[in-house]
């Protein structure tokens, strides 16, 4: 559905993004994830026409967003940072325009709008001008002439910024309700909201792109180390002395979790490639310590993010 | 083509609800009637004398409305930035420029849609003040063909000095300032006109067939000479082609 290649953007001199390439299927919910000035938004803009790549192309639902902008515009429903509105309008006029902008015909525009102001719950204020609104609702007004006309594509810059944990949780599922019916592209930096709403992550980090994966095979893949955590009832010296001769096992992170008890928690990290938890498991028992808990710890994306994101290079 | 209509339904809605049109049209037709009504005192003052001595000529085209009309065009200096300020600057500024290049609208479009926008809320008082001379009909013959090409004359230039305050709106994010340069530009085309006046050497010659005010009067005077036409024409498409260009050099730099 959307097929970006070599995307690169100069500004002057400055490289704002260089070589992103990616592919989304139809269907498919990706999320953009970097830091503030990785190139999530100069992408989208990019992606959705608004200027074009210094170098690259980009083809929406098969169209070459440069060479047929009318075709592929069509199909895309776009929100931008910041979310721009028409002040002066009141949402349901300017929800019109929008529907006459993308070309909508006009036997269907009463219908095209009045879906989309139930779809985003602007039913009791469709007759406020658009200055008057809260922030909350400027952000669903903004969706809703992203969602009007139901376009092929959506793509939506930081659509859950500045909204109360209420109004996140309907955004994200009224995102989440597209899958498999619409392609959506979603810049944040938010990652519980990745993990929530996004099939797969493209991370973007000081324009390059950096990973692209589901957001559990980064979580898995990127660990250079594999960490198993387990809770022993025994001596702490002992133990750590026994789990130590097993082989491969670089660390041992021993936390006291019940003194009295005589139960400490170890977080052990072995190298990549092995899976010790059969080991360690053998080991505790056999030198007759109990064995309460064993399980494999995989990093959190948070801390995929951080680590992608302080590389200098690319692999 | 629908395109173009449905910038221009959005742009004439947003000049409507603020008070910028009504403050245009009122001032347009408070001068118009004043200069309007100055010019036909000082008619009937003249009309007395000649039924005393009716040695001169009298003639209402010539001593009202020609005159009514330069000092019209005089005022339209101040009307114009008014109208023409908040086109691009202000979409540049809230940023709803970007949502007009995302939707499947060509950049001809968008200034089309514009352009004609503000041409038509020029063209409210200009046709409203069209009711004075109506009225002065009842009471005098009027020469009608001059007072149509008159009318031709303020319409075109309206459309030529629309078109450049259309691209210095383009030019800034600042309504303000592209108020500012836009009544500059203006000032100093009308000053050439007093500039062409005086000086009748080679420069002067030159200089005249830039002035939108040398192209005006013939018109005032009932006359609608092509070359006239074709000024005002080139003139608009001149500066439209500015602000489509500049719209999109803006986006395919770099």
């Amino acid at each position: 559905m959307i097929e970006a290649k070599n995307l690169t953007k100069f500004y002057g001199n400055f490289c704002a993004i260089e070589n992103i390439s990616f592919n989304v299927e139809k269907g498919e919910i990706v999320g953009f994830l970097g830091p503030n000035g990785a190139g999530k938004t100069t992408t989208m803009r990019i992606l959705t026409g608004y200027f074009p790549p210094t170098s690259g192309n980009v083809k929406i639902a098969g169209y070459d967003i440069v060479e047929h902008p009318y075709e592929a515009k069509k199909r895309i429903g776009y929100m931008p940072e910041n979310v721009p509105l028409y002040n002066e309008f009141r949402v349901i006029t300017f929800l019109h325009f929008v529907a006459k902008a993308k070309q909508i015909p006009y036997v269907n525009i009463k219908k095209a709008v009045d879906k989309v102001i139930e779809e985003c719950g602007l039913e009791e204020v469709k007759n406020v001008p658009i200055r008057q609104l809260s922030k909350g609702y400027r952000q669903r007004v903004g969706l809703a002439q992203a969602l009007i006309g139901d376009p092929e594509v959506l793509i939506l810059d930081e659509p859950t910024i500045g909204l109360d944990p209420k109004q996140v949780v309907e955004v994200r599922q009224v995102i989440k309700n597209l899958s498999g019916r619409r392609t959506v592209i979603l810049s944040t930096h938010i990652l519980p909201e990745v993990q929530m709403v996004c099939e797969r992550v493209l991370v973007i980090n000081k324009g390059k792109l950096v990973a692209m994966d589901t957001p559990e095979n980064l979580s898995s893949s990127l660990g250079s180390r594999r960490k198993i955590y387990i809770e022993v009832e025994g001596n702490p010296e002992a133990v750590k002395e026994k789990l130590s001769q097993v082989p491969n096992v670089i660390n041992i992170l021993p936390e006291p979790k019940d003194e009295k008890n005589n139960i400490y928690s170890y977080l052990i990290e072995s190298t990549r490639d092995v899976d010790l938890r059969k080991e360690i498991s053998k080991c505790i028992v056999e030198n007759n310590f109990s064995l309460l808990e064993l399980r494999s710890v995989t990093l959190t994306l948070e801390e995929v993010f951080m680590q992608l994101v302080r590389e200098e290079t690319t692999q | 083509m629908r395109n173009i209509l449905t910038v221009y339904q959005k742009e004439m809605r947003i000049y409507f609800l603020s008070p910028i049109a009504y403050i245009v049209i009122a001032m347009y037709l408070i001068l118009f009637g004043y200069f309007f009504t100055a010019a036909i005192y000082y008619y009937s003052y003249w009309s007395q004398r000649w039924q005393a001595q009716p040695y001169f000529d009298l003639n209402i085209t010539q001593q009202v409305f020609r005159p009514l009309f330069h000092n019209i065009s005089v005022t339209l200096i101040i009307i114009f930035p008014m109208l023409t300020m908040r086109l691009f600057a202000e979409e540049k500024k809230t940023n709803t420029i970007e949502l007009l290049f995302t939707y499947p609208l060509h950049d001809v479009e968008i200034i089309l849609g514009k352009l004609l926008s503000c041409l038509s809320v020029f063209l409210i008082p200009v046709v409203i003040s069209f009711i004075n001379v109506l009225l002065l009909n009842t009471v005098i013959k009027l020469e009608w063909g001059a007072i149509l090409s008159g009318y031709i004359g303020i319409t075109l230039i309206g459309l030529s000095a629309l078109s450049l305050g259309m691209f210095i709106s383009s030019l800034t994010e600042n309504q303000i300032v592209a108020a500012i340069v836009t009544f500059g530009i203006l000032l100093l085309l009308w000053i050439l006109d007093w500039i062409c006046e005086t000086a009748g050497w080679k420069i002067g010659q030159i200089l005249r067939e830039f002035s939108i005010m040398q192209h005006f009067d013939d018109f005032s005077k009932g006359v609608i000479h092509l070359k006239d036409l074709v000024f005002h024409f080139c003139f608009t498409f001149f500066f439209t082609f500015l602000t489509f260009v500049n719209l999109g050099t803006k986006r395919w730099r770099g």
